[in-house]
């Protein structure tokens, strides 16, 4: 685009000092000012064009032969397909949360475990590792945002047309929206969740047995 | 070929690789965009999941210790290894069949880094593979793992036609460098650059700030670079430097290699935990023992991100389904931390206390040489006593950027900060904000891929020590006393990537037909010896690296026994390696000199 412009320009530029010349020798021999310039004019634009013209269309040839043609070239080995996954029972990814959880904070055996006999301290002992383990798997696979981004205990107008599945009212509930009230809980939605991807088939196995060998 | 659609930074890390990458195309207005690549793995046996860390652990299973196809990636169903989180965590199970570390081991002069040597302490009958295949497989899984998220639609996106920049540590001697570029050509790159780590760090710093780092630096100041990982220990210093009225950076000095990490951190903390334990009659098996590194590890987060609490607890958790039943409780004081960690590992010693080398007794087991004095703080002293003191060298550093996981930690930067001030009455010395200490030098080393198309400043770096050719001095030999070695010097430091020397004034006659061998040395503090130069005595300042040999074949006219006259000459690559070439003096013969990495018998030429 550059070189088109920069050659436009200087195609007008030789073609104005060509035509002065040839102006001014016919001036000297005919004499009549005004019709020579307008003549002249015309000549100089028609010129011009036709020169633009032809110049441009021979750069644009130039510059499509000397870009790179862009092939893949027969030595670069093809990428290998894509290793195909098995088809997984509707439940596969319910199983994967639970082994997740298992695995970073032993949730299952924590929930599985009869806690009557111990004392508080214990399980607290116990739950600070649960927890720190499942706040980052949790972390690690799901995004959690608040349906409600105002604080809790805050009082915020519920439009009408609101949507019942989003937002849940309680108490006095009677006639029709907008409705006034104040946020008791900010509800939880999910932004992301991103599972591991199953290239097995899901065993329904949340956490394999362990045998030590002796 | 096209032109390279990205810029790739990759650091190859002790304990973990990133990759980060950006547009090769540089916009000059428009700060880079520079993105994480998130690496799938197998996390657990058929699960694959992206993640921005790949845990550099390589497992080799048996035959019964992972499920059947349990390691199949999305581009490869037929694994027979992992690597990454879940080879780290199932490994931990199976230490015979876990390599670790094997960055330390590809910089592990001791041992053949070829040979099939790890696992180290496997059984015979284990798998093996040898450090630079290690290496390999961890570049390898990078370049399949980014084919199969970038360029499955569009060939032009693989992995061999970027524009590619390795981290290494500065204190990589020349052999580790080339066995790095080895495993990186192995595994199938091809348009590659090395960049040391703390210049990696750095330039991330500058690609954090932007446009206003010029005003957080002053022309003349010197800046440390301290590079705490989980394996190893890095020091460089980069210098401010006035050129043309610009700001110039250069790469002054760079330390020993330092193999003491975050890792023995955390085992030094767990052991003292296992002792207590023990005390009062608790024994942990190996699998709890591993609990209870990794809750030390948390333990001592949380003290030293929390200056008011008195002690962190630490709960392994029962090991079979009974969770509440089988807990063992123990706790991490605030005393401990500071006695084992701050002052263990970071005691505030003065300027000219040096690390302590113990004296070893007997033949020394051939595991990792870590380092047996402990002190990081003692080993910056001596690395600051080397580079700063002498005429000529660098000013003491006025500021100090902070690089690896171990330093997130506010004590333990302050106490570095602290001992730096105290060393040079300088109590405005500061701390320059880091970028991301567990990303940085990824994000660092694509930048410098920007740097280096002319949109950002780059640091001058060049050689990083001054290497030397052991010659043997013209001395009249006395019996029983080894002749002295002179060293020729052939590589001055900073001597640039893609030049080369002439060793001219000094040749060689290399006998056709048999094996030259070179002892090639180097020097951290010698830095105005030029190309040529015969230091005679050197004692201390010099340490041998490596032996260099070529074979040389006779041409057709050449009996067995001729001896051909040569001048060497060096090169300091494009990529960051160095190679020594013999040119013959009367034709136009030359003979590369391959590095020795084997051991064997030596005979010299001189």
């Amino acid at each position: 685009m550059e070189h088109q412009k920069a050659f436009a320009t200087q195609a007008l530029l030789i073609v104005l000092v060509g035509n002065a010349l040839l102006l001014a020798v016919a001036f000297f021999m005919a004499g009549n000012a005004a019709v020579l310039l307008g003549a002249g004019a015309a000549l100089t634009l028609g010129i011009w064009f036709g020169v633009r013209q032809a110049g441009t269309r021979a750069l644009e040839q130039t510059a499509t032969s000397a870009a790179p043609k862009v092939e893949p070239s027969p030595e670069r080995p093809a990428i290998p397909p894509r290793v195909e996954k098995p088809t997984q029972a509707p439940e596969a990814s319910a199983i994967q949360v639970l082994a997740i959880l298992q695995r970073k904070g032993r949730l299952i055996d924590f929930l599985q475990e009869n806690i009557q006999p111990f004392d508080d301290a214990q399980i607290g002992a116990a739950v600070r590792n649960v927890h720190e383990g499942c706040r980052e798997a949790l972390a690690e696979h799901v995004t959690l945002e608040p349906v409600m981004q105002e604080a809790e205990g805050s009082t915020v107008n519920i439009p009408a047309g609101f949507d019942a599945h989003t937002i849940r009212l309680t108490g006095n509930v009677a006639g029709d929206p907008p409705f006034k009230g104040e946020i008791r809980h900010r509800g939880w939605r999910v932004a992301r969740i991103d599972l591991p991807e199953l290239m097995q088939k899901q065993y329904r196995i949340v956490a394999a047995a362990e045998v030590e060998v002796k | 070929m096209s032109d390279p659609k990205y810029i790739i930074g990759i650091d190859l890390g002790t304990t973990h690789c990133v990759l980060a990458y950006t547009s090769a195309q540089v916009d000059e207005f428009e700060a880079p965009d520079i993105q994480l690549f998130n690496i799938p793995q197998v996390v657990s046996p058929g699960e694959v999941q992206g993640q921005p860390l790949l845990p550099s652990f390589l497992l080799l299973p048996g035959p019964h210790d992972v499920p059947e196809g349990g390691l199949v990636l999305p581009w490869k169903h037929d694994m027979d290894y992992a690597v990454g989180t879940y080879a780290r965590e199932r490994g931990a199970e199976l230490p015979a069949r876990l390599i670790a570390s094997a960055k330390s081991w590809l910089s592990h002069v001791g041992v053949d880094r070829t040979a099939p040597i790890l696992p180290w302490d496997a059984p015979p009958d284990a798998r093996r593979v040898s450090p630079v295949d290690t290496a390999t497989r961890y570049l390898e899984h990078l370049r399949n793992a980014w084919d199969h998220r970038m360029a499955t639609d569009d060939p032009d996106g693989r992995l061999e036609y970027q524009e590619i920049y390795l981290t290494v540590p500065a204190s990589f001697d020349p052999v580790a460098r080339e066995l790095t570029v080895q495993a990186a050509q192995s595994a199938g790159f091809r348009n590659l650059t090395l960049l040391e780590e703390p210049q990696a760090a750095f330039y991330a710093w500058i690609a954090s700030q932007r446009e206003t780092w010029r005003d957080a630096i002053e022309v003349g100041e010197s800046i440390l670079v301290c590079d705490v990982g989980g394996g190893t220990t890095d020091f460089s210093l980069i210098e401010v430097v006035e050129e043309d009225g610009n700001l110039d950076l250069q790469r002054v000095a760079v330390g020993n290699h330092i193999l003491l990490g975050g890792d023995n951190m955390d085992l030094t903390l767990a052991y003292a935990v296992r002792g207590k334990l023990a005390q009062q009659g608790t024994q942990l098996d190996t699998w709890q023992f591993r609990g209870l590194w990794h809750q030390c590890r948390k333990a001592k987060e949380q003290l030293l991100s929390n200056p008011d609490m008195e002690s962190a607890p630490i709960v392994i958790l029962g090991r079979g389904s009974s969770l509440i039943g089988g807990t063992i409780r123990a706790e991490l004081t605030r005393g401990e931390i500071e006695t084992i960690l701050v002052n263990g590992f970071f005691p505030q010693g003065e300027a000219h206390e040096h690390p302590q080398r113990q004296a070893r007794v007997g033949v020394r087991e051939m595991g990792l040489p870590y380092e047996s004095d402990a002190a990081i703080t003692r080993h910056l002293a001596q690395f600051l006593s080397r580079q700063t003191s002498g005429e000529g060298q660098a000013a003491f550093p006025s500021a100090v950027l902070f690089n690896g996981g171990v330093m997130k930690a506010g004590p333990l930067r302050d106490q570095i900060l602290t001992a730096l001030r105290r060393w040079s009455a300088n109590e405005n010395l500061r701390e320059l904000p880091s970028a991301g200490l567990d990303l940085a030098v990824a994000m660092g080393a694509a930048y410098y891929g920007i740097a280096r198309k002319g949109q950002g400043i780059r640091i001058r770096a060049g050689a990083a020590q001054t290497y030397y050719i052991g010659i043997e001095s013209a001395m009249p030999a006395v019996p029983g006393i080894p002749t002295p070695i002179n060293a020729l010097c052939v590589v001055p430091f900073g001597m640039e990537e893609g030049t080369s020397a002439q060793v001219q004034g000094r040749e060689f006659g290399l006998v056709v037909g048999e094996n030259a061998v070179f002892h090639l040395l180097a020097s951290p503090t010698r830095k105005a010896d030029a190309v040529g130069a015969v230091v005679e005595d050197w004692s201390g300042e010099i340490l041998e690296v490596a032996t260099m040999e070529a074979a040389l074949a006779p041409s057709d006219a050449e009996a067995g026994s001729t001896i051909i006259p040569v001048y060497l000459e060096s090169r300091v690559t494009e990529i960051g390696t160095l190679e020594l070439w013999c040119v013959a003096r009367d034709d136009d013969r030359r003979w590369k000199l391959e590095f020795n990495i084997r051991e064997q018998a030596e005979h010299d030429v001189t």
